[in-house]
């Protein structure tokens, strides 16, 4: 196994690809700074308070005024939304898609490995990345609130805001298998899993006016911060939402590591 | 040369894949035994990529099983594994890494400790000018030739390689051919290739089984191969056991060959032919014909498997652009 995580991090090095995905991290972070800028120069808590429904219950919270405590709210939205979920489902899309695009899986299937370890190893290979572009996020989106010179400011939230943008990503992350095992199906390799995923957010946000959206798992996150800074509950999660959330972890490594563990037949009669 | 009495190595049973209506495999029986370099020759689309798919447990067969070593192959035969090397088909390498990684990364998943030979790899493939090279830069050869080292690292018993000399030019292909001989010589490394350009093959193989429509339709074995590319003056006579007597101890020829029941090939010594036609009909032997064979083994797979010279995917085709190259 400890082979086959190292042989996944090996494969990973010299890629553009996480520079890439860093890169989308930094400019989401740079729209949330000039957000952040933003709000400091406009009165938009005043501006939306008068713009009626969600808008004008948000703004009579406060949600819009430029403080420590709601720019840091981005950070969780940043994560959460659907650009944490696309984002974080492409590295997982490519993890597992590269092999069979690049033609390697023969090379890796071939190996005196055992399959599961790959599809284990593959697996912590997205879970470092997620947590590598979600700190990043976090740090680059904080420094940035920084230099904006917000009022409010406790170490008591920035944690907080860390806190739940972990918890954000760990619960896009427990989605995750199941894109890698639509990585690992027909072709084009990215597409498949990349319309799973515009799919169950598309449903997500039917989902999300219902009384079920903390047991469907991909507006989980969002129910964490709340989306766009609306009054979304952010207090919905509970219980049976982690176990939704892992059964969807363990359904998904389990199909993963089917398809990757059976003979790869979708890839022969090329001859 | 491998010994017709050796350990069989690579068996294949009633082996068939189906892809839909297409049958791509059909009831194939091998045998390759240790040391010997086997080469699994046909057209495109014969089946040759199907059949090294099953072997590896890449394609699950519809019917039938491969045994190498003795072990059963199938998904996770990870101790077969241990023991055999491959290479596919536009062999992948990672293209971001550099040579060296990429042998790097496969010495670390077999667990293998960093030693001679793998440096002794590096020289035979001739990887070494390229070892800093991202791998994603180098070109179809020399990609080939990295997939052929990192199948090599761990010293495999059985080396399954399939078009291993694809995109190579001349040179190329000839020292991958003398470095597959010194394997298997050497070694005593078990080769099964499979190929469409029967001119490699030939000069490189102990068998030939050639696949034609996913059905094994003749195997060719060490002295027929080489036998069958000479010239040879072919007799149709009344008593073959007569005609050889007569042949060895009148003529003293010993370069000869009873092939079936009414003919005998003689290799050499075509300048004595009135000489042979004496002493036949001297022992008292009928001949209804003789003539100079024009079949070479070409000729052969050509008429097995119902090519053309204006067939541009054909083995011969390609053959006939390798040599054109050579030239």
């Amino acid at each position: 196994m400890i082979r086959a995580i190292k042989a996944e991090f090996l494969k990973v090095k010299g890629s553009k690809v996480p520079l890439w995905t860093a890169l989308a991290v930094v400019a989401y972070g740079l729209v949330a700074i000039a957000g952040a800028f933003g709000m400091k120069a406009t009165d938009l808590n005043e501006t939306l308070s008068t713009a009626g429904g969600s808008w004008a219950i948000a703004a009579g919270r406060g949600w819009y005024s430029p403080t420590w405590e709601n720019v840091l709210r981005q950070n969780v939205q940043g994560i959460a939304g659907a650009w944490g979920v696309l984002l974080f489902g492409f590295v997982t899309a490519y993890v597992f898609g590269r092999e069979r695009k690049e033609g390697t899986d023969a090379t890796m299937l071939t190996s005196p490995v055992h399959r599961r370890s790959f599809a284990v190893a593959k697996t912590v290979v997205v879970a470092v990345w997620v947590l590598a572009l979600t700190l990043l996020a976090f740090l680059f989106q904080t420094a940035g609130f920084a230099l904006a010179g917000l009022e409010g400011f406790a170490w008591g939230h920035v944690f907080g805001s860390l806190g739940e943008t972990l918890q954000a990503a760990a619960l896009i992350y427990l989605t995750l298998p199941l894109v890698a095992f639509f990585a690992l199906t027909g072709k084009p390799r990215y597409l498949r899993p990349m319309l799973f995923l515009v799919v169950a957010w598309v449903l997500g946000n039917t989902v999300a006016t219902t009384d079920y959206a903390h047991l469907y798992p991909w507006m989980m996150p969002v129910l964490i911060g709340g989306a766009s800074w609306l009054p979304v509950p952010s207090d919905r999660l509970d219980l049976a939402s982690w176990v939704v959330a892992l059964g969807v972890f363990v359904f998904g490594l389990a199909l993963t590591m089917w398809k990757i563990g059976r003979s790869n037949d979708a890839v022969a009669g090329r001859e | 040369m491998g010994d017709v009495n050796a350990e069989t190595v690579i068996r294949t049973v009633e082996l068939t894949k189906r892809f839909g209506d297409v049958h791509a495999v059909e009831d194939l029986e091998l045998d390759v035994r240790r040391g010997e370099i086997y080469a699994f020759l046909g057209r495109n689309g014969a089946g040759k990529t199907t059949t090294i798919r099953m072997m590896l447990a890449l394609t699950r067969p519809n019917r039938g099983f491969v045994e190498i070593l003795g072990v059963r192959m199938a998904p996770n035969a990870v101790r077969a594994f241990e023991r055999i090397g491959s290479v596919l088909e536009n062999a992948g390498s990672y293209g971001n890494l550099t040579v060296l990684e990429n042998l790097e990364m496969q010495r670390d998943l077999l667990g293998l400790k960093r030693n001679h030979w793998v440096d002794e790899v590096i020289e035979m493939c001739g990887l070494a000018e390229y070892l800093k090279r991202p791998a994603g830069e180098l070109s179809l050869g020399n990609r080939q030739r990295l997939a052929l080292g990192r199948a090599l690292l761990h010293k495999p018993e059985v080396l399954i390689l399939d078009e291993p000399t694809n995109g190579l030019d001349p040179v190329g292909i000839a020292a991958i051919r003398e470095l597959l001989r010194n394997l298997s010589a050497e070694r005593g490394i078990t080769v099964f290739l499979s190929s469409h350009i029967l001119s490699e093959v030939q000069q490189l193989a102990d068998r030939i089984g050639i696949i034609h429509q996913g059905r094994l339709i003749e195997e060719i074995g060490y002295d027929e191969l080489r036998q069958r590319n000479r010239d040879y003056l072919e007799l149709k006579l009344s008593d073959t056991a007569r005609a050889a007597w007569a042949l060895e101890e009148v003529c003293g020829m010993r370069d000869f060959a009873v092939r079936e029941e009414d003919t005998i090939r003689i290799f050499s010594g075509f300048e004595r032919a009135e000489e042979f036609n004496r002493a036949l009909v001297e022992a008292g032997v009928a001949i209804s014909s003789m003539r100079m064979s024009e079949e070479s083994l070409e000729d052969h797979f050509m008429k097995l498997t119902g090519g053309n010279a204006s067939q541009e995917e054909t083995g011969s085709a390609m053959d006939a652009e390798e040599r054109g190259k050579r030239r």
